[in-house]
């Protein structure tokens, strides 16, 4: 399915035809979707890294029908920078307006905050607490007043991770704003069916991903967090032919020490053995087309 | 396989590493092609392995390296390339697999058991020796064979019957008939010890020379007990209970045995049926291994110490500043560790970061020569040429203080809930101070055998804990930790974290003054400290102490300090 322009720059996302989601999520997004068409309406979507936040932003964009835009949090250190800066035109400095502006303007537009607990500055977020409250407007020197449109939805999305766990230490102020939504990772079940439906790997090849991934997630020595998005980073590798080994590998961020005990846990536990051969090639147009 | 040529311009297309096909090569990732760091590496692997098999295995080194209690591995199989090819590596993980089970099997124990037991003549318990050992040796395999670990016995197993073949000399020997024995009953297809010997050697083929003559009806009794090894004993639940059947399995056979071979020679080194006929071999293989392991030998240190550093004697570098030299007890250095369970408490954390930020020093990075963001004053003149005049500023925030946190883990602290609630509250606060000073250390110190022990808690990313035991030498350790810190920055932050006044060595009144002298903040923090507990350290510390009664307090008690040290 292509991705169908909008009349702007911006544009309504596929549809991701095996994005799976709990029953419960699926009636709040409902819900979110019907007070929507009141008013503009703030979700905040917390989860574990890899879980599926994102894509479920996406995924809500592409069913219901509305364009998407997605804006990195993370890399914001001061008020005002997700809707421009100065740039030069003709020899002259001139306000360039960024997407933002243009979306929050945008009527059913999806507005994707990504990582809104990491600003590098706190006070970076704060042109957005008016456009998150009941108020709905902003003020710019730069571009007047900017008014959210109807049937806007924030979507906002932080990790759960090293630093982070529920939503209790978002700023307060920006945290009232929001209805929450905490997703965890697919049930097995589910995840093997992600798996061969969204890498095309067999049944068999998806089973060993799924045994090796919940040995590493339940060895407490390796304390290993192997998220969704890892599993069909493995799952991928093995679909153009790589083997169990070379797939995890591969995937997992990890230092040598660490993936050699990982790799000897799955091959004591599980009995995962692959004779490995030692071989150098040469690496040229010529080779490969030998191959 | 040799490489193939290509025929026009002669570019090698393809290099075939001999050697490098094993089951090892499944896992092993860390490597060195530098003879020292590889063996270091492989011997940090065979422990990973050995912990597999059990907790009971002790340390596993290679020989001539200092051990205590463990498995001493001769390292001369893999020793000459490098890194260690896979099939070498399989090899010498066998060989730890079958000697981590006889130490968690207690075989040693049944053996000298047996023989008080039997009561042997030299010359018969000489032979019960090496019966007992193989008969341990087809046990291990067994117990491997049912996992992955059975292919890397089978390699190992395979390597040393082709190794100790070399050295047989005429038949009959015991060593032969049991190295025989060994490749039928520990197969791994179960197969072979079913079934009448058979010998399909060379020789075997000319009735003068054949060896079933000597073997086959040894090897009958032999092969009797191994279905009850391979079956009954793994099932038994206890290990004494598992030892005493075995030990009962192969007494029930020995007489048999015995009769069979009583006037065979042992081995080619027989001292009491060879003399000394073939000694000069023996003294040949003994040169060959000693030139190896005398290399071994000279790395020993150098190992060790890539493994992990070795444990620092502090006791006379504190001696050199108290003045009451007497008092001061021993204080060594420690890496026994183990890895703990990351136990941030994320609320907190958040709580810490933002007061380490309010102390913490703003570097400002820019980054200039931008097309667009904010107009950069110094890049003006470039508005006509390239239009390159805007910048971008960030804020980075590190604290310049050497930071070293030390935890006092003695006794007093070894009540479950209070030891998990230091954990929780040191590994958050090291966390958060990590953030600001990628430099900070973390310490801890306990008491063991009547030395204090300094242990390091984090590494590489690492928590790792201790048991909290012993008497408290607050003194020592402040010293010892002080000692740690490099004065090249601002004043160094020394956090002491404890329960309870020092009631051991040589107490803190010269810590403070040597900590003051060297120009060290240091800094106390009281954890459960009962009211008597709390008058005690507010004798020791004076205004360097705060109480902590509730986790939540700790980010104001820390601005509170480092306040404190700011101004003094």
């Amino acid at each position: 399915m292509k991705e169908k322009p909008t009349t702007s720059d911006l544009i309504i996302p596929r549809e991701d035809p095996y994005y799976y989601s709990s029953k419960e999520t699926i009636s709040v997004l409902d819900k979110i979707y019907s007070i929507s068409q009141r008013h503009p309406v703030n979700v905040l979507v917390a989860g574990r890294q890899g879980c599926g936040k994102s894509s479920l932003v996406k995924q809500y964009a592409a069913v219901y029908d509305k364009p998407l835009a997605t804006f990195q949090v993370g890399i914001l250190s001061e008020p005002g920078q997700l809707f421009g800066e100065y740039a030069l035109e003709g020899g002259e400095t001139k306000y360039k307006q960024f997407l933002f502006p243009q979306a929050l303007q945008t009527p059913g537009c999806v507005i994707h905050l990504e990582e809104i607990n990491r600003p590098e500055n706190p006070k970076a977020l704060n042109m957005l607490f008016s456009l998150l409250s009941d108020d709905r407007q902003v003020w710019m020197d730069e571009l007047g007043t900017l008014n959210v449109a109807d049937g806007v939805v924030f979507f906002a999305t932080l990790n759960e991770g090293e630093d982070f766990i529920g939503t209790e230490l978002l700023d307060p102020a920006l945290r009232d704003r929001f209805y929450i939504l905490l997703m965890d990772y697919l049930p097995n079940e589910v995840e093997r069916e992600v798996l061969i439906k969204k890498t095309g790997i067999s049944d068999e090849d998806a089973d060993q991903i799924i045994e090796s991934i919940n040995t590493l997630r339940g060895n407490s020595e390796l304390s290993m967090e192997v998220s969704t998005r890892t599993a069909l980073m493995i799952g991928e590798m093995m679909a153009v032919g790589a083997s169990l080994r070379e797939a995890i590998v591969t995937s997992l961020q990890t230092d040598n020490e660490t993936l050699e005990s990982i790799l000897l846990s799955l091959h004591i536990e599980k009995g995962y053995k692959e004779m490995g051969k030692s071989e150098y090639l040469l690496l040229t147009k010529e080779m490969l087309l030998k191959k | 396989m040799n490489p193939r040529i290509h025929a026009n311009d002669n570019i090698i297309e393809r290099f075939y590493i001999p050697g490098g096909d094993g089951y090892s090569a499944f896992w092993r990732r860390d490597k060195s092609p530098i003879e020292v760091l590889e063996l270091s590496k492989v011997l940090v692997s065979l422990r990973k392995i050995s912990s597999h098999i059990g907790r009971n295995v002790g340390t596993v080194v290679w020989s001539g390296m200092e051990l205590k209690d463990g498995i001493a591995l001769d390292p001369t199989p893999i020793m000459g390339k490098y890194p260690v090819p896979a099939f070498k590596t399989d090899i010498m993980v066998g060989r730890t697999i079958q000697l981590s089970y006889e130490k968690t099997e207690w075989s040693e124990r049944y053996k000298q058991l047996s023989l008080s037991q039997l009561d042997l003549p030299d010359n018969y318990a000489y032979k019960f020796n090496l019966f007992f050992d193989m008969c341990e040796k087809v046990y291990t395999d067994l117990l491997a064979n049912v996992s992955v670990l059975g292919n890397y016995t089978e390699k190992a197993r395979l390597w040393e019957i082709k190794e100790k073949r070399k050295t047989f000399i005429n038949p009959p020997t015991d060593i032969e008939l049991y190295h025989l024995w060994w490749d039928m009953a520990a197969d791994r297809k179960g197969l072979k010890y079913k079934e009448e010997y058979v010998d399909r050697s060379v020789g075997g083929l000319l009735e003068r020379t054949n060896l079933e003559k000597f073997y086959k009806k040894p090897l009958r009794m032999l092969n009797s007990i191994v279905d009850r090894l391979r079956y009954e004993c793994p099932r038994i639940a206890g290990v004494s209970e598992r030892g005493s059947f075995r030990k009962e399995l192969y007494l029930s056979i020995w007489p048999g045995i015995l009769e069979q071979i009583r006037f065979w020679p042992t081995d080619r080194s027989d001292p009491f049926l060879l003399a000394d006929k073939y000694q000069d071999d023996i003294e040949k293989d003994d040169k060959k291994k000693k030139a190896v392991k005398a290399t071994l030998i000279s790395y020993a240190d150098t190992i060790e110490k890539t493994i992990r550093k070795k444990a620092a004697d502090y006791t006379e570098k504190v001696r050199s500043n108290v003045k009451n030299v007497d008092d001061v007890v021993r204080i060594k250095g420690n890496d026994v560790i183990m890895r703990v369970k990351n136990k941030v408490d994320k609320k907190l954390l958040h709580n810490l970061q933002f007061i380490l930020k309010s102390v913490a020093h703003r570097k400002t990075v820019y980054s200039r020569g931008l097309k667009s963001g904010k107009i950069d004053r110094r890049r003006l003149y470039r508005a006509s040429t390239t239009g390159t005049v805007f910048n971008h500023k960030k804020d980075l925030f590190r604290m310049v203080n050497n930071i070293v946190l030390l935890l006092d883990a003695t006794g007093s602290m070894a009540e479950p809930n209070k030891w998990n609630q230091s954990e929780i509250l040191i590994q958050t606060l090291f966390t958060a101070l990590v953030n600001y000073n990628p430099n900070a250390r973390l310490f801890a110190y306990n008491e063991v055998k009547n030395i204090c022990h300094l242990t390091e808690l984090y590494m590489n990313g690492i928590f790792y804990t201790v048991l909290p035991h012993g008497q408290t030498a607050s003194g020592e350790a402040i010293i010892a930790t002080a000692l740690k810190l490099k004065s090249t920055q601002k004043k160094p932050l020394l956090i002491h974290i404890t329960d309870g006044a020092s009631n051991w060595g040589c107490g803190v009144v010269d810590a403070i003054k040597f900590c003051a002298k060297r120009k060290i903040n240091l800094l106390t923090l009281g954890v459960g400290c009962s009211p008597g507990a709390k008058d005690a350290l507010k004798k020791e510390y004076g205004n360097l102490l705060q109480f902590l009664d509730k986790t939540d307090d700790l980010p104001h008690l820390l601005r509170k300090l480092l306040n404190y040290s700011k101004w003094n």
